[in-house]
């Protein structure tokens, strides 16, 4: 199958995804960064292995249906409802960050249907010595703050693409984008902080084959709650990105590919 | 016109090199910043300078919520306008406003307002405001819920206040089984309503709709804020009606002096420590706060550097961009008259005091914009005849 950006309707709201290749289909979550797009090279690695469907969750890119998203409970209603759309019984989740923690409640929520799970740099989790960063709280006087909590290495070109630079105007296409991506992150995200407290205890539930990817250096989701996750779900795999902050899919695009594409066999 | 004397109560004493280690003064500023003992005498400077408007011949004065900043320490505006009924008997006393979504239940804002205009014998306006962005940090409150948490606490509020109890109410947000608020305002149907807005469709026409008066946020470039009421006049007449003056309000930092040299002369150091220490984290915006398209509006006045107070850089701008009115009485008087007539408002609301400002320079300037600049402006512009349009009510439950 090429590449195309296809509309899937879901409890009656439209769902914009990403979908591309053959093979075994893929449910890749997209982090709040909305990155369900085919500029993204993490996705053309993984669709050259695979069927891979990227969905928008509602609120991000073209999807709708924010208004009736009030907490990550509706969020996984929906992606229920979206798994029973497409037909699959069972399905292999790669999710990131945002997306990471929706994977982790749809794999407690129906352990059945997950075969196989990535959890990459996920949030959803708490751990009170180590908070996860208020993502929200960017602080707008100093432009170089995104880069610097999401990469390892701010010279990185993608972390150098995300600090505005004296002069330069976002393209009002890309702001309604941003803007609307960070609401909708805020519906589900905004207190309790990207996580479910009620979530931790329920991770013994998961039968999915786990990996837990994180960039060794993440200061969004600290490699400690890489080891918290792997920990708690039966038989799951930790395995470390060096040199690599939260956004490891751009910053390290190579080793992460190679390491889910690894774990999915 | 009416005149109101506008109260921020801000922090004097942030240190001279504030700005240099410190983004802003809002939410995380940290409060060991604070000396509760320097609070105490400003506290009872800042009550003193707003009970004086009475015999100083304001028709009333306005305070404001927020929290968890050094911009304005009125957590609790209710307190503070406690306080001022206590201390007065005529001027009107207007709490612009309660940030509703940060009461929970949002009866607690019927009963309290209330109580003060039952105390007063009636002399409460009530400003009913979603809370500025800082306040969703400083309260953990989701702001993608701002614009439906507010519209129901509103509702809630005003059927409280006209409506016979008890009664039910069942929102997405609050479900209240008995709304009976005991006591209930003096002032029939209900105090007046003020909107703070600052320059959102959805508000505006919300105020529009139900003939409530519509209260434009300072700090922008004057020509931001005349299509703002421009926008808010258009919003009436599309709900069949022309936009009563007293609907609408300007409030700006004022300073007057014998001289406009020796306004500017005397003023600028304060609006600086204002502008340079107290604003910076003001226009916090949390994601999903505004609709995408007020966003966007907000977003790129901010962006033009001239269009928002932070970013002027000398005093031409300043006096240019209208950030703040200074001068001799005639100058002063002639700017109000201007912009007041080009906006067609009837509420002229001054803040005073502004920045580092000493109580007693700020009462001086007080009682010189009374003596010597309100007899010009109420000459140039008289009260409207009618009163003001009365509100729509909410329907009562079924």
């Amino acid at each position: 199958m090429e590449p195309t950006v296809t509309n899937v309707e879901v409890l009656g709201r439209r769902v914009q995804e990403a979908r591309g290749g053959e093979g075994k289909p893929l449910l890749y979550l997209h982090s709040a960064m909305g990155e369900a797009s085919w500029m993204m090279p993490h996705l053309a690695a993984l669709a050259a292995r695979r069927e891979l469907h990227a969905p928008a969750h509602p609120g991000f890119l073209k999807s709708q249906g924010i208004d009736q998203i009030r907490d990550m409970a509706d969020l996984v209603d929906h992606y229920l409802a979206y798994l029973d759309v497409l037909g699959w019984d069972s399905v292999d989740v790669v999710g990131h960050s945002l997306g990471g923690w929706i994977g982790a409640e749809l794999a407690v929520r129906v352990p059945e249907r997950i075969s196989t799970l990535v959890l990459s740099g996920a949030v959803g989790i708490w751990i009170r010595e180590k908070p996860l960063a208020d993502i929200f709280a960017f602080n707008p006087q100093r432009p170089e703050h995104v880069a610097e909590l999401l990469f390892h290495d701010t010279s990185n070109p993608f972390a150098q693409a995300m600090t505005p630079k004296p002069g330069w105007e976002m393209p009002d296409e890309l702001m309604i984008d941003f803007m609307n991506a960070m609401a909708a992150t805020a519906r589900v995200g905004w207190n309790p902080l990207l996580h479910n407290p009620r979530l931790e205890a329920k991770l013994q539930a998961v039968r999915a084959r786990t990996l837990c990817l994180w960039g060794e250096n993440d200061r969004v989701a600290p490699i400690e709650y890489g080891r918290k996750y792997a920990s708690l779900i039966p038989g799951a795999q930790l395995e470390v990105i060096p040199s690599c902050g939260h956004m490891s899919f751009l910053e390290k695009p190579t080793e992460w590919s190679g390491a889910v594409l690894r774990f999915l066999g | 016109m009416k005149h109101f004397l506008f109260h921020l109560m801000p922090y004097k004493d942030l240190p001279a090199d504030f700005e240099k280690n410190h983004d802003s003064a809002w939410v995380w500023v940290p409060n060991d910043l604070y000396d509760p003992a320097k609070g105490h005498q400003y506290y009872n400077d800042y009550l003193d300078e707003i009970v004086e408007a009475e015999e100083l011949g304001f028709d009333g004065v306005c305070v404001n919520e927020h929290h968890q900043n050094a911009y304005g320490l009125m957590p609790s505006p209710n307190i503070i306008a406690s306080m001022i009924v206590a201390r007065t008997k005529r001027m009107k006393v207007a709490v612009v406003g309660n940030a509703l979504p940060l009461y929970d239940p949002p009866t607690r804002v019927a009963e309290e307002i209330a109580m003060l205009d039952v105390i007063s014998g009636g002399r409460m306006i009530s400003g009913q405001v979603i809370g500025g962005g800082p306040e969703y940090f400083s309260f953990s409150v989701n702001p993608t819920e701002a614009r439906s948490r507010f519209a129901e606490a509103h509702e809630i509020i005003m059927r409280a206040w006209t409506q016979p109890g008890p009664f039910e109410f069942y929102g997405e947000h609050y479900k209240l089984r008995y709304v009976n608020t005991w006591p209930k305002p003096i002032q029939k149907p209900h105090p007046p309503i003020w909107i703070p807005g600052a320059g959102s469709l959805e508000t505006m026409e919300f105020v529009a709709k139900r003939r409530y008066a519509y209260m434009g946020i300072p700090y922008f470039h004057i020509d931001f804020f005349k299509k703002t009421y421009a926008m808010f006049r258009e919003a009436c007449e599309r709900e069949g009606y022309r936009a009563h003056p007293e609907q609408m309000g300007l409030l700006m930092p004022i300073y007057v002096a014998e001289t406009d040299a020796k306004a500017r002369e005397e003023f600028q150091e304060h609006f600086w420590y204002f502008q340079k220490k107290l604003i910076p984290g003001l226009t916090l915006s949390p994601p999903g706060y505004s609709s995408v398209q007020s966003a966007m509006r907000i977003a790129k006045a901010l962006r033009n550097g001239k269009l928002w107070v932070n970013g002027v850089e000398t005093w031409d701008e300043v006096d240019e961009g209208c950030y703040a009115i200074v001068g001799s009485p005639e100058t002063v008087a002639q700017k109000i008259i201007e912009h007041s007539k080009d906006i067609g408002c009837g509420n002229m609301l001054g803040l005073f005091q502004l920045g580092n400002m000493p109580t007693g320079k700020a009462r001086e300037n007080a009682r010189r914009y009374a003596e010597t600049v309100l007899p010009l402006v109420n000459a140039a512009i008289p009260n409207a005849a009618e009163p003001p349009p009365v509100s729509i009510p909410f329907p009562e439950a079924a």
